[in-house]
């Protein structure tokens, strides 16, 4: 049973949520100008990498999706802490790299409102965040893939937390 | 309209100008400057009826903005695909006048046709609108295209890499790039980037130091009006009723800075115009980012349903406990 077990995931929420982050770091790349000029977007099916408004919006949805499963976890992590499930130094510097990308994430999204106004340098500053923080995650989570590195510690299994 | 009555009218319109001139100018000018120190959005109204197309707008820009202009390091280096990546020269072009270029951010469209019987020629000075829901400064990914706190959009020089996303994305494609300048040489030029984009910033060092935009400056005719956006569209709007004519730019895109009032449709207008690169049209523009609010409402609402899910299956859990 799961509540013995400390499980703080589910396996459907593991494929949605590793789904999401498969679109966001897709739609985040698409929004360089560089899947046309590389050609991607003339493969069959991959017209969509090069429209700009299309990956903006898909970027939303995907980050509305993965925050959802994140909050989740967030709570369920928090309440069974008290059952010894601790992160491990691998995970809590991937943990705050992605706390880092949603927060500055969600900025760039309100500097997107008509109505909020940030300086240009905060801007600037927002947007660099955004970026450096998701190439760091990215090389960090493919060392830790590579390396069998846990984001827990006290559960040896890989299924305790998403990789 | 016959040509005399459109001098006619011309006339009138120009005599109301003038005899407002000196109170307009002293209302607007320190109006602006208020404007822009107490950092309120600042908007402009173009009355295209009076333009006579002399052109010292599109010099006195060139002039106020000569050192912001590219000087590209040549020969160019070469861009991976080839096929793909244009280099887009305008240096040995500079003296082009008569379209949007790197060098030229202003220029002056001309309509010419006839509208309910009657002729018309109208002059349309056309440039960055500077939109209050900018495309070009929400998607750059790089985070060179910025809206300023008084709504001038800028596309900082500095960083610009010049991949041209935000000529892609803007409803009238008005940045324009010149390949060899700027933060790609340094970085990967082969592999990314393309030189830097350019268009109208709004003269934005003169609006801080007090002064008028170097276009609005100059007009003989005192077509553009700058002020605080509230009471230039109020002024807009009140010329449109005056010479029962027409507005773009209040709406267009989810709405600009920018007004331009004619007594001639703009559909009309846009069907006498040349269209083309650099040459932008008149065409009724839909908000291109009009579902950002419902894509970040989106946003903060996940999370919390998250939270709320997660106290529900952690009360299921401790129910289960309970029961076994
Ligand atoms: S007109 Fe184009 S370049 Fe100017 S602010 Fe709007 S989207 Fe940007
Ligand atoms: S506001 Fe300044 S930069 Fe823009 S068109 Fe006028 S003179 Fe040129
Ligand atoms: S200076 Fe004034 S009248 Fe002359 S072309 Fe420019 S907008 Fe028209």
């Amino acid at each position: 049973m799961m509540s013995q077990k400390n499980i703080i995931s589910h396996p459907w929420e593991r494929i949605i949520f590793k789904s999401s982050i498969t679109v966001l770091i897709l739609s985040g790349l698409a929004q360089m100008p560089l899947f046309k000029r590389y050609y991607i977007a003339d493969f069959p099916g991959f017209a969509w990498t090069a429209d700009y408004h299309f990956n903006h919006v898909l970027h939303y949805i995907a980050a509305a999706v993965m925050l959802f499963i994140t909050a989740k976890w967030a709570l369920t992590y928090t309440k069974k802490r008290k059952n010894k499930i601790r992160l491990s130094i691998s995970g809590s510097i991937r943990v705050s790299l992605f706390l880092i990308i949603i927060i500055s994430g969600f900025f760039r999204a309100v500097k997107n409102l008509p109505e909020f106004y940030f300086s240009p340098v905060t801007t600037t500053a927002i947007i660099w965040i955004h970026l450096a923080a998701g190439a760091i995650l990215g090389i960090i989570a493919l060392y830790a893939r590579l390396a069998g590195k846990n984001y827990t510690t006290s559960f040896k299994s890989k299924a305790d937390f998403p990789a | 309209m016959s040509s005399k009555t459109k001098n006619a009218d011309k006339l009138s319109r120009r005599n109301f100008l003038s005899l407002a001139g000196a109170g307009l100018a002293a209302s607007i000018l320190p109006g602006t400057v208020e404007a822009a120190q107490k950092n309120q959005e600042l908007a402009t109204m173009l009355d295209i009826e009076t333009c006579i197309n002399c052109g010292e707008c599109v010099r006195a820009c060139r002039k106020a903005n000569r050192n912001k202009f590219p000087e590209p390091e040549k020969p160019f280096p070469d861009m991976t695909p080839q096929q793909r990546v244009r280099v887009e020269d305008w240096s040995e072009k500079r003296n082009v006048t008569d379209r949007l270029t790197p060098y030229n951010w202003l220029f002056i469209q001309t309509s010419k046709g006839n509208y309910n019987g009657l002729d018309f020629e109208l002059h349309i000075p056309r440039r960055c609108l500077h939109c209050q829901n900018p495309p070009c400064a929400n998607l750059c990914p790089w985070g060179a295209a910025v809206r300023e706190v008084n709504g001038t959009i800028r596309i900082n020089d500095k960083i610009c890499l010049g991949g041209g996303k935000c000529r892609d994305v803007c409803p009238w494609l008005i940045p324009h790039r010149q390949t060899g300048v700027g933060l790609y040489l340094d970085l990967l030029p082969r592999f990314a980037g393309n030189g830097i984009m350019y268009k109208c910033d709004r003269c934005y060092q003169r609006l801080t130091q007090g002064q008028l935009p170097a276009c609005i400056e100059v007009c003989p005719m005192q077509l553009q009006t700058i002020g605080p956006r509230k009471e230039i569209l109020k002024q807009a709007r009140e010329l449109a009723e005056d010479i029962n004519g027409f507005i773009y730019g209040d709406q267009e895109n989810g709405g600009t800075n920018t007004f331009y009032v004619s007594p001639v449709p703009f559909d009309v207008l846009n069907k006498n115009i040349v269209k083309g690169p650099g040459s932008p049209h008149l065409e009724p523009v839909k908000n291109s980012m009009a579902n950002s609010e419902f894509l970040t409402a989106a946003l903060v609402g996940a999370p919390i349903a998250g939270l709320a899910a997660g106290l529900l299956s952690l009360k299921a859990d401790k129910q289960k406990r309970n029961k076994s």
